[in-house]
Formats: C-alpha cells, sequence, structure tokens
C-alpha cells in the first residue's frame, strides 16, 4: 500500500462531516429528582426526603408573591449536599410605621426590598428501598442572620413508579403552622448580632409540625405537585404583610423541556402566583460531548537496523547544532498542539526536551502529542524519552518513557493502561547535561486586550452592582522563568463608582474599602511586576514575586513549595512584606500609609479522588493571626466546587457582618464547556460579606495551584487523553 | 502599527471579541463565543454533492468512504500509515481511523473518539462462523475511560451484489452479532472472491454509532 506524508496540503476531501461531531444519540438522564422553591429536592415550598445525584450542581430561581429566592446547590457527596442562596422580600414595608417615607428609615426598615443570604446542609439518611423510603435531614439558614432558620426530616416513598409522596416534620419556620407541640424543648429567640455563627442552640426547638405533599410525574417533561406547608410566613404575611397567607396548601405543574432545565408554574398558598426555573449542571458530563481535537499524528515505525544504519548508530549525536535543528523539527509538528518545545538535551540513547503546554487542558495529552512527536522526529538511535513540562518557565516534573514501549502500544487493545504503566513522572531532577535552549524563544513578549467584568454583591444600597471594561495585559517572558507582567484596566460601563456607606470597623480597611478603589481607580494599573520561578531541587519549587502585585497591594511576595511526587499533599510556606496602594489606581501609598508583614504556611491534602483539603495558618493582611480551611470537590476534567472559612483573633465585633471570612467558590474549565482544548477557566469567589479580617494578598502564580497538574497525580487523573 | 493605535483597533472591534498576540493567552470571551457556535451552530452549510469514481481516482491515492448512519455526514480517508498490521487512514482535517488486522479499531478527531478497542481479525470475520469478544472504550466527561464489552457471533446471510461510487461488487455477505446485558448491535461485512473486504458497517464505539466504511479507490 502507497502511504501518503501527510494528507491535508493536497486533499480537501471532507465534506458535512458536522454531523460526526455529535453523540448520535442522548441518553436520557434517570429520573434526577425535582427541586423546590429553596432550591433544595423538594415539592413547591417543602423538601422531600431525596437528594440530587452525586456532584449535580443547579442553580434555582423562584419567585411567588413578593418572595424571589435565588439559589445554587451543590450535591457534595452522594449524601451531604449544601446550599448558598439570595433572598428577596418585596414590599418589605407595606404595613410598617415608617409609611409613606421609609426610605430615609435605618436598620431592617432602611429599603423597600429585604434582602438576605443563607447557608443550607443537607444529609441524607436513607436511600429508598422496597419498604423504605429516602429520608433526609435539613439544616436551612443554619449560619446567616436567621430569618429562613429551619430543621427538617424528610421522607419520600414512590408509591408507583410516576407517584411519589413526601412527609416530614419541620421545626423554625416549618414547625410555624399547624404545629403539634414543642417534644424537644423551647426554640432560644434568633440571636442575630454580626450574623454569621451556627445557630446550634436553636435546632430542633421549640414548635413542631408536620408538611407533607405528592408528586406526579404524568410522562419525561410533565410533572404535577401539590403540598400542605408547615411554614406560616409569619413574618412576611402576618407581621409585614408583604402578601395575604390564605391556605396552607399550594399546587404546581412542572416542566422538564431537557435534562438540564426545569420551568414550573405554581399557586402558593391560595393567593399567590409563582414560577420558577431549574438548572442542572453535572461537571462530569460535558454538555457538547467530548473534546473535540484534530487527530494526533501516529507514530512511524523507526526503519530497521539494516536499512538505516546510520540513524540507529548514534554518529549523528556528536554533530554541530543537533539541539536546535531537533527542537526545530519538533516545534514545527507540535504548533498546531498549542506546545513548545523550548531546550532539549541528547545523548545518542536519550533526550530530554522542556515543554511549554499553552493550550491542552489535559496534562496527559500534551505529553502524549510530545512523545509521538519524539517518535516521528528523532533519530533511530534514540529509545528513551523525558519529557519536563515548564511552567512559567519553570520545571514542574519529569516524565519517562522507552519508545519501544510507544511503539508497540499505542494501537493496542489497552493502550491507555499499559501505557501508563510503561511510564514513570518523577520531580524534574537536574536538567540532563549539554541542554540548550532554542534561543529564538527568549525574550518573548505576548499581549491581550480582553473584556473585565466585576461583580459587587449586596453593598448596602443595592444587591447587584458591575462594571464592564477593557484590560490590557502585558507580559514579558524575559528568560526562562523570569517573567515582567502586568495589566491595566479602563471601565466601559457601570455603576460600582457610587460607593455604600462606609461602616466603620475596627481594623484597617484592608479589603472593605474595595468599592473606593472601584470609584476611583479609573483607568487603573492593576498589577505590574518582576517574578522569578524556580525549580530549587529535590522536591523544592519557588517564587519570588516584586513590584505591584493586586488592585490594593504592592510590594514582595517570595514562596517555597515542598510537592514530592507519588504522594498526595504537599507544603508550603509564603512571606509577604506589602504596602496599601492609594485608590486612584497610580502608582502611590500616600491614602493609607499602611505596611503590613504577612505570610502563611500552608498544607495541602488530596483524598478519596474527589476531595481537596488546604489549611493555612499565618498572619493576615490586618495583622490578625488565624487560619483558613478550604474544601473542595474536584472533578479530572477541571471542575471545582468548594468553601472555605477563615478565623483570626479579631472579635466578631471588629469584624462586623458575618463574624468571619467565608465563602464558596467555582472553578469551571472552558474546555468543559467549550468542547475544545483550552487551559483558561473561569473562577468565582462568593463572600456574603466581604470584610477586613482573615483577608490575604493576592499574586499571580502561587506555586501550588500551578504545578500540581503537572505532578503525577494531575497528570494521571487524565490519563485516558494520553492517545487522544 | 504603533502598540496604541492597534489598542484602540482592538477596543473597537471589542464589543464581540479579544485579540492580543497569543490565542492562547486571551480570555474567556473566544471560548464564550465559540461555545455559542458550538451550541448554536447557525445554519448548517448544504451537503456537497459527493464526488464521482473519475474524481476519486484523479488523487491517484487510495481512497475509502466513510459514512456515519442516519446522517449526511460523509468523510474522505487516504492512508497516512501502515506498520504491524496497523493501518491509520486521514481526512485532510485530521481526522483518523484506525484499522487493526483490517478492522475498525480506533478513532481520532471525532469528538468522542473510540479510544481503544479489542476486535477480532479480518480472517476470523472472512469466515463468517464462530464466537468472539469485542470491548469499546471511550472517555467519558470526566475523561475516564469507560469499557463496553460485548460477545459477538458470526453468520453468513448470503451472496450480495453491491455498488461503491458507480461500481458493481459481487460479495459473500457476513453479519456479526454483537450483544451485551443493555444493548446489541450488527456489523456487516461485504468480501469479494479474493478475500478483499468491499465494504463494511462497523460500530465506531457507542457514541460515534455505526459508520459504513467503502473502499473505493485501492491501491
Amino acid at each position: 500500500m502507497a502511504c501518503l506524508p501527510a494528507p491535508r496540503s493536497a486533499l480537501l476531501l471532507t465534506t458535512t462531516a458536522l454531523a460526526m461531531l455529535l453523540p448520535a444519540s442522548a441518553h436520557s438522564e434517570d429520573r434526577v429528582p425535582s427541586l423546590n422553591f429553596y432550591g433544595a429536592p423538594g415539592l413547591l415550598d417543602m423538601p422531600s426526603g431525596e437528594a440530587m445525584p452525586d456532584g449535580y450542581l443547579s442553580t434555582s430561581s423562584a419567585h411567588f408573591g413578593p418572595i424571589s429566592r435565588t439559589t445554587l446547590s451543590f450535591q457534595i457527596t452522594p449524601r451531604l449536599s449544601g446550599s448558598f442562596r439570595f433572598l428577596g422580600i418585596r414590599d418589605w414595608n407595606a404595613q410598617s410605621a415608617c409609611q409613606p417615607d421609609c426610605g430615609n428609615g435605618t436598620g431592617v426598615n432602611q429599603f423597600p426590598t429585604y434582602y438576605d443570604r443563607s447557608f443550607d446542609l443537607r444529609y441524607k439518611l436513607l436511600d429508598e428501598g422496597r419498604y423504605v423510603p429516602d429520608v433526609t435531614v435539613g439544616f436551612q439558614d443554619f449560619v446567616g442572620t436567621g430569618i429562613l432558620s429551619a430543621e427538617y426530616i424528610a421522607a419520600t416513598k414512590h408509591l408507583t413508579p410516576d407517584v411519589k409522596v413526601t412527609l416530614g416534620l419541620g421545626w423554625g419556620r416549618l414547625g410555624s403552622y399547624g404545629s403539634i407541640g414543642s417534644p424537644l424543648g423551647e426554640r432560644d429567640p434568633v440571636d442575630v448580632g454580626e450574623g454569621g455563627k451556627f445557630n446550634f442552640g436553636q435546632w430542633f426547638r421549640g414548635p413542631m409540625a408536620p408538611f407533607g405533599g405528592i408528586e406526579w410525574q404524568v410522562n419525561d417533561k410533565l410533572s404535577f405537585k401539590a403540598e400542605y406547608s408547615s411554614d406560616a410566613y409569619d413574618i412576611e404575611a402576618a407581621e409585614r404583610g408583604t402578601f395575604d397567607r390564605r391556605s396552607p396548601v399550594s399546587f404546581g405543574v412542572e416542566y422538564r423541556p431537557n435534562d438540564w432545565m426545569r420551568v414550573g408554574g405554581y399557586y402558593a398558598y391560595g393567593s399567590e402566583v409563582g414560577f420558577a426555573a431549574h438548572f442542572l449542571l453535572d461537571p462530569d458530563k460535558r454538555p457538547i460531548g467530548s473534546i473535540q481535537d484534530s487527530a494526533p499524528r501516529t507514530i512511524q515505525a523507526r526503519p530497521s537496523r539494516s536499512s538505516g544504519p546510520e540513524a540507529w548508530s548514534g554518529e549523528w549525536a556528536g554533530a554541530e547544532n543537533v539541539n536546535t535543528t531537533l527542537i526545530g523539527n519538533l516545534n514545527r509538528v507540535l504548533k498546531d498542539d498549542g506546545i513548545t518545545v523550548e531546550a532539549l538535551g541528547h545523548t545518542a540513547g536519550t533526550v530530554q526536551v522542556r515543554i511549554n503546554n499553552r493550550r491542552n487542558d489535559a496534562e496527559a495529552q500534551a505529553i502524549g502529542r510530545v512523545a509521538r512527536a519524539l517518535a516521528n522526529a528523532l533519530p533511530a538511535s534514540v529509545e528513551r524519552f523525558e519529557i519536563v513540562p515548564l511552567v512559567n518557565g519553570s520545571p514542574a516534573s519529569k516524565v519517562t518513557m522507552l519508545r519501544t514501549d510507544l511503539e508497540r502500544l499505542e494501537h493496542s487493545p489497552d493502550a491507555a493502561r499499559a501505557m501508563q504503566a510503561a511510564t514513570t513522572i518523577t520531580q524534574p531532577g537536574p536538567a540532563m547535561p549539554g541542554l540548550s535552549y532554542e534561543p529564538e524563544l527568549y525574550p518573548s513578549f505576548s499581549w491581550a486586550v480582553t473584556p473585565y467584568q466585576r461583580l459587587r454583591l449586596f453593598d448596602q444600597r443595592e444587591p447587584l452592582k458591575g462594571d464592564l471594561g477593557l484590560r490590557v495585559s502585558l507580559r514579558y517572558d524575559i528568560a526562562p522563568g523570569w517573567v515582567l507582567a502586568g495589566s491595566a484596566t479602563k471601565k466601559i460601563v457601570g455603576n460600582l463608582d457610587d460607593p455604600p456607606p462606609d461602616v466603620a470597623t475596627g481594623l484597617q480597611p484592608v479589603r472593605s474599602d474595595i468599592d473606593l478603589y472601584d470609584a476611583n481607580g479609573d483607568p487603573a494599573l492593576e498589577s505590574l511586576y518582576l517574578a522569578k520561578y524556580a525549580y530549587l531541587g529535590g522536591d523544592f519549587h519557588g517564587r519570588a514575586t516584586l513590584g505591584y502585585l493586586e488592585r490594593m497591594y504592592a510590594g514582595v511576595s517570595t514562596e517555597v513549595l515542598y510537592l514530592p511526587q507519588g504522594r498526595n499533599w504537599a507544603i508550603g510556606a509564603e512571606l509577604n512584606y506589602v504596602a496599601q496602594r492609594d485608590t486612584d489606581g497610580k502608582f502611590g501609598f500616600s491614602e493609607y500609609d499602611y505596611r503590613v508583614l504577612t505570610g502563611h504556611v500552608s498544607g495541602y491534602y488530596k483524598f478519596a479522588d474527589k476531595y481537596h483539603a488546604q489549611i493555612d495558618v499565618g498572619r493576615y493582611l490586618a495583622g490578625d493571626i488565624g487560619a483558613t480551611i478550604s474544601l473542595d470537590r474536584e472533578f479530572a476534567n477541571g471542575w471545582r466546587v468548594g468553601a472555605f472559612a477563615t478565623k483570626t483573633n479579631v472579635s466578631e465585633e471588629d469584624f462586623g457582618s458575618g463574624s468571619f471570612d467565608k465563602g464558596i467558590r467555582l472553578e469551571i474549565p472552558f474546555a468543559w464547556g467549550l468542547g475544545r482544548p483550552t487551559r483558561k477557566s473561569a473562577e468565582a469567589v462568593i463572600r456574603p460579606f466581604g470584610r477586613d479580617g482573615g483577608q490575604r494578598i493576592e499574586v499571580e502564580g502561587r506555586l501550588y495551584e500551578t504545578l500540581r497538574d503537572y505532578r503525577d497525580s494531575g497528570i494521571n487523573e487524565q490519563w485516558g487523553r494520553f492517545w487522544k | 502599527m504603533k502598540p496604541v493605535l492597534l489598542t484602540l483597533a482592538c477596543a473597537a472591534g471589542l464589543v464581540l471579541s479579544a485579540c492580543g498576540n497569543d490565542p492562547e493567552a486571551l480570555g474567556g470571551l473566544r471560548s464564550a463565543q465559540a461555545f455559542g457556535k458550538a451550541l448554536w451552530p447557525g445554519k448548517a452549510a448544504g451537503v456537497a454533492p459527493a464526488p464521482s469514481r473519475a474524481d476519486l481516482e484523479a488523487f491517484k491515492a487510495p481512497i475509502i468512504l466513510v459514512e456515519q448512519a442516519g446522517t449526511d455526514a460523509r468523510l474522505y480517508l487516504v492512508p497516512v500509515s501502515n506498520a504491524g498490521g496497523v493501518e491509520v487512514w486521514s481526512t485532510s482535517d485530521q481526522r483518523t481511523m484506525t484499522f487493526r488486522n483490517g478492522v475498525l479499531a480506533e478513532t481520532r478527531g471525532m469528538g468522542a473518539d473510540l479510544m481503544q478497542s479489542a476486535t477480532p481479525n479480518l480472517a476470523q470475520l472472512r469466515a463468517g462462523a464462530g464466537n468472539h469478544v469485542r470491548t469499546y472504550d471511550i472517555l467519558d466527561g470526566g475523561d475516564q475511560m469507560v469499557r463496553s464489552r460485548y460477545d459477538c457471533a458470526l453468520t453468513v446471510a448470503g451472496v450480495e451484489t453491491i455498488t461503491v461510487v458507480g461500481r458493481q461488487h459481487a460479495t459473500r455477505h457476513v453479519i456479526e452479532t454483537c450483544r451485551a446485558e443493555s444493548h446489541e448491535f450488527t456489523n456487516e461485512y461485504w468480501f469479494e472472491s479474493s478475500g478483499k473486504l468491499r465494504k463494511s458497517k462497523e460500530l465506531a464505539g457507542p457514541r460515534v454509532g455505526a459508520v459504513t466504511v467503502s473502499r473505493v479507490i485501492d491501491n
């Protein structure tokens, strides 16, 4: 058979291949529980005993009468789930004493709409069986200011495959209507205080009331619901008169156009019309199927020893400019894969390359493409490949394999597992003797102009404010590991320049003045710094960053990380000396004249494949001393959903609203939604209260997060992409 | 263009786009655009008329035609490597199909690729009798390898004259029936008297589904 060298140039033979990209059949999900107005599995307003499938993330927006709730929920483990919610109640001053002019009021009457936020946790105790129902115990609004506080136990059982009933017992809000007594004692009054504390003392105390309901799944898309609610809406209906609660019974109809969406219309509490929309995401399923990428170049057989003796002899290894020539040949092939070989060292039998992977979201795929390029570009005598991925120009690890194994396993029925077993991933180790860089690559300059957006949730005037603008980013890679970078922003449109009234705390305003930076810094220099990244030998990596590190701080930041291979933990230390910048986004420091030494010792631990914990202990920006604990659920494809909390030696009064710093965070890899390889991702951190205690500087290129993708566990978790 | 002017030019075009000198370094907007396009591809290009045998012969290379069952998708592939009983064929836009011992074993560049598989060989299929096991491995949305395993049996359906791009071939028609607990499918093979496999309908993995492979131009 005649083989053509490469078909791409001469023949344009593909026609209408679009359909090939799409999955042939869309498998229907198993029936996933429907959600209630709180974004939890349930009926209309009442919860059920069910849980969502493991790892599901949902966003719910539910509205009835004056009440709106927007909830983000996550199934943290198969049994444990959590929610974070924004609540808005309109007509809050409908019958308040301050009528008709409540605008100048203070405290809770200050605004016509009451806004609040709350956290829930739910734990599923039992799974439905032949006789046993699904049973869940729930804690609603268990750390907030407490207006939604309730606890419940709910049980749900299918009567037929299409009909299920729910019965439950509620306390707090959910025990406020039709109570059957207070078996566990009185409920302490809500102690709002600064909020943000666990209200243990109230749990399962006070009046207890039953609730229940029924859901009929007519077909895959349509369902009907009816419920009896044990929530009296004492504050919203009786006290504030925001709506008229006439009946405990509500009805609804829901429609599910696809696996990822459900909408509903309701008649609630005998007086109000409602609607809700729920959006579901399964991070383990890419919305448009698999990653679409061009095929790798297949490995070509080496010439036999008799037909190509000079390639096998190894004499080539002593020739001039071998490294440069090979780097050039490799980079011509790897250009399409978004990979650059920066340096190469060789002997007759071994080649080591240092690569920069700019595109492939799966590190194993980048390694696999480089391995095949090496197999096709190197003289036949080279048997051992050492691939060293670079992060910010600094070696992260070393992946070693034999050429014979690549050739032998590429098309075998068990290619992925067998190649994984034949590959070793170790610390980078010293550079191979004679390794040299491609001189053309440094220095290099890159720039980008991109839009940016900034959102501020819940300042004291509005639930949501935002700016939209342009960001200019520059990056100058001076030499391997040396980076000069900066960015500046110019606002185009937005309302962040209207700062909320200043609430003084007992602390230096290390973060709470962010609104002043928003208002005064336009245009603003965001960052301008010189950074050095280095592999320090053994399992140690280092970083030093000097300059304008972020919008609010400038100074010097240094870091050392111990990242052993073959382990699921790492330890790092960071020390920074910074000064608070002026709010105008220029170069000065006179406005605050505040300097602080801040730093942390950090421990990182990945467990049970899916979970990641981080503990940071040290001194924070306001000079406070304490610790942060972060817990994340991580998915191999880069998704991450987590929560963090920081407790320092700042008193709750000095901290202000929220009592201590905490929040949730999300990281969504673009490759997941896009179906194309890219290393970019979107990150969001939601802090219900942005204050000054427990705050750290933000600095680019922190070591653990950038290096961990290339340690053995990071490469192996997406090993299936090696041959893609 | 001077940097300032370039920046302004960029800014003007930025309502829907981002710009810079390193496409990988750009922010999420370009990704978002592509995501939008993926979800709403817009008006699909019409189906181009199929090239004739003369058109294909003009390339002076072996060509196979791959069609996806139930769609208009049509790929033409030429061989790019042949070693150790493994042939790799590629389209001009870097999608490949790998045949091990003459049987479709892998795809690449098709999205939900068939990453690896255990297959019978062509001699077994040609025999038209006997049993064997097939496995198909694809990557799930979390990039984990998922294997489907099937027990398969072969029968001869009879002789049949087939037409491949304007030319008739007398063939022997073999059917391979594969069963798993919850799923079954059939592959079909049309062998010429010389033993040459002229055409086949083979499963290209659980997501891409069945494809028809016609060996149009031989070497």
